[in-house]
């Protein structure tokens, strides 16, 4: 179909082209500025792997602390009602729209050493700030919205009437839970779970914040990134590379369509 | 299963009580907002009402009353199906898959459960469609494996809900005649706009306006004998309320507020002072009579004439040379419709089928003053308080 043809005013092209090459230009820039003759080497240094595996596992992690409280999250927001319900909505996108600094702070005088939670948490020996553990806190700080966001659209779109149909049927809530509501919206759960474990992996400014740069136990592949760029710019190159290859995959990932 | 209702929901106005008998079918008939579904979904215990009482053979479902604690049995523990013009099947089962998915659900041991599931598709046509997804059958086909997946759990009470509203014509009468042969000897209640619905599959059947219970009666009894303008236009009568005179019913005016418009009320209180409807006095002491508990009817007391619209015949307003003869309704038409073989015509309160030979005859259109007449012995005369 040309843009003719649905009526599209021309000009609408020149911007539309512009936005592209905007988003588009900067990955073409960084993908010619690798060197491929030490690609390998750069991506498998020491320091590099380090990231990458903590960035892998940390990521993981949160994907899954996302799918466990996400889901519950999401299930109560879209199937009760309660005093207070569309203020509670708001707030779980705070995370979205909030500078990831700002979620580090904000962690940091929850669960650091000072912190609301944090001087408990030291009484029974558990330190959470600088620890892997507030890499995770913080990962899932900021990805859980995606997850939550994407399901609960999905279970308002498919509505109650399957549900309400299996429990007369006589099937319990949790039976009607598990073989009716979430394979229906499964397709929203697989995406919303590969979207907050790529918001995860790219996770900077509430990590840097609230876990610091610790090589090997907060020090993610961002993180990596951004301190190479003063010492060893080509391994930051290579590296943004590496992430780069990632968030492809993983929006071919969220856009397949399911097959029926 | 005999089910028993005494509810108020005072958010929707409803205050009903009724009772349905043992194996029988029920039909709840009544404009939208009489409060049908709501009657459904609080039977289902989808929805519970601000104070009363609902019972299946003895056993409490739903027990509201002020300064007590609220008793109410949850939906999966009821055992009562609906049966939607949606057919609900689950998308991601096979229509197999769907009655299966029922049959685990009340418990039943895995081995059995796919021949069972089988034997209920067979019940109604549909075990060919066995490995078929919802996506790949037609309206009547989910609807059979709808109907399947419900009887496969052996339901207590089934509450129909239009369910052959979304169908063609041509699928709908066989469904029905699958759905009266298979609800032989449940406790159905069938929520339905449709007459051959009710003429097919009803025992008795409850006529329900603005929240109340209007009349509860055998199906035969509520066709011929309406008492309510809804009941009447649903079995396809006139309905005159009046008083009886001897040999007919001297009308006082059109049914309350039931008629279609402001205009035609004034216009029938006006008009209609004064008539009287020719009928042949009811034969008392019939068993009809008998059963309804009424006594003779004599003059001066309130009745109500029914007869169907071919049992009018209509004149123009000049070429009757007795038009002062108060046996003559006056009214002017206000509709004409095709009606399969005759014109409908709607005039005042009442409605006429007339051949399109006649229509054309009589120069009818909206606006014109007609005469109508009835034939004596085609009205139907019963009090109208029972």
């Amino acid at each position: 179909m040309s843009p003719a043809s649905t009526g599209l005013p021309r000009w609408l092209l020149a911007p539309a082209l512009l936005g592209a090459a905007l988003v588009l230009l900067p990955l073409v820039g960084m993908a010619l500025r690798v060197r491929w003759s030490e690609f390998w080497e750069l991506i498998t240094s020491e320091s590099s792997l380090a990231a990458l595996r903590l960035s892998l596992q940390t990521s993981l992690t949160t994907t899954a602390l996302c799918v466990i409280l996400g889901v519950p999250m999401a299930l109560l927001l879209a199937r009760t009602r309660f005093p207070g319900l569309s203020v509670l909505r708001a707030m779980v996108l705070i995370p979205l729209v909030l500078p990831p600094v700002v979620g580090g702070i904000a962690l940091l005088y929850t669960f650091g050493r000072q912190g609301l939670l944090g001087s408990s948490f030291e009484l029974l020996g558990i330190q959470i700030a600088f620890s892997t553990t507030a890499v995770v806190l913080a990962q899932t700080f900021v990805a859980l919205p995606f997850l939550v966001i994407s399901l609960e659209g999905a279970l308002r779109t498919a509505g109650t009437r399957y549900e309400v149909a299996a429990a007369s049927l006589g099937a319990r809530p949790t039976r009607v839970l598990l073989r009716i509501t979430l394979p229906l919206v499964l397709p929203a759960l697989c995406s919303g779970t590969v979207l907050s474990f790529a918001r995860a992996l790219g996770e900077f400014g509430a990590t840097i914040t609230f876990a610091g740069s610790l090589q090997g136990t907060t020090r993610t592949l961002p993180l990596e990134i951004y301190l190479q760029r003063e010492s060893d710019p080509e391994a930051a190159v290579a590296l943004s590379f590496v992430l780069m290859v990632v968030a492809i995959v993983v929006i071919a990932l969220a856009r397949r369509r399911p097959t029926a | 299963m005999s089910l028993k209702i005494d509810v108020r929901v005072a958010e929707r106005d409803v205050d009903i009580a009724l009772e349905v008998r043992d194996g029988e079918t029920l039909a709840l008939v009544g404009p939208n907002g009489a409060g049908k579904s709501t009657l459904l979904s609080l039977v289902g215990g989808m929805l519970h009402p601000s104070s009363g009482r609902i019972t299946l053979d003895g056993a409490v479902l739903t027990e509201v009353q002020p300064g007590q604690r609220a008793r109410l049995v949850p939906p999966y523990d009821r055992r009562i199906i609906t049966l939607s013009q949606d057919p609900v099947l689950f998308p991601h089962m096979t229509a197999l898959g769907n009655v299966m998915f029922g049959l685990r659900s009340q418990g039943e041991p895995g081995r059995a459960v796919r021949s069972q599931a089988q034997h209920w598709l067979e019940q109604v046509g549909a075990l060919d469609l066995a490995g078929r997804r919802p996506a790949q059958l037609s309206g009547g086909q989910a609807q059979r494996v709808a109907i399947a997946r419900a009887l496969a759990v052996r339901p207590h009470l089934v509450l129909l809900d239009e369910p052959m509203a979304a169908l063609d014509i041509d699928v709908a009468p066989a469904l029905r005649e699958q759905l009266r042969r298979v609800l032989a000897e449940t406790t159905t209640v069938i929520v339905t706009h449709d007459l051959l619905d009710v003429a097919s599959l009803a025992d008795r059947v409850a006529v329900l306006e603005g929240g109340r219970l209007l009349q509860l009666d055998r199906t035969a009894e509520v066709l011929t004998r309406p008492r309510s303008a809804f009941a009447a236009r649903f079995a396809g009568l006139n309905l005159v309320p009046g008083q009886w005179c001897g040999d007919g019913i001297a009308i006082e005016s059109a049914i309350g507020s039931d008629t279609d418009d402001h205009l035609a009320r004034t216009d029938a209180l006006h008009v209609h002072g004064g008539e009287v409807l020719r009928a042949d006095p009811p034969r008392s002491g019939t068993r009809n009579a008998d059963a309804m508990g009424s006594g003779e009817i004599t003059a001066g007391s309130e009745v109500l004439g029914a007869f169907p619209p071919r049992s009018v015949q209509l004149q123009s307003l000049n070429a009757d040379p007795r038009s002062g003869d108060r046996t003559m309704l006056r009214r002017t038409v206000r509709s004409l419709e095709p009606y399969g073989e005759v014109v409908r015509v709607r005039a005042g309160e009442l409605a006429a089928d007339i051949t399109a030979q006649q229509a054309a005859e009589l120069h009818l259109q909206p606006g014109t003053d007609v005469i109508l007449t009835v034939r004596a012995e085609d009205v139907s005369v019963y009090p109208a308080v029972p």
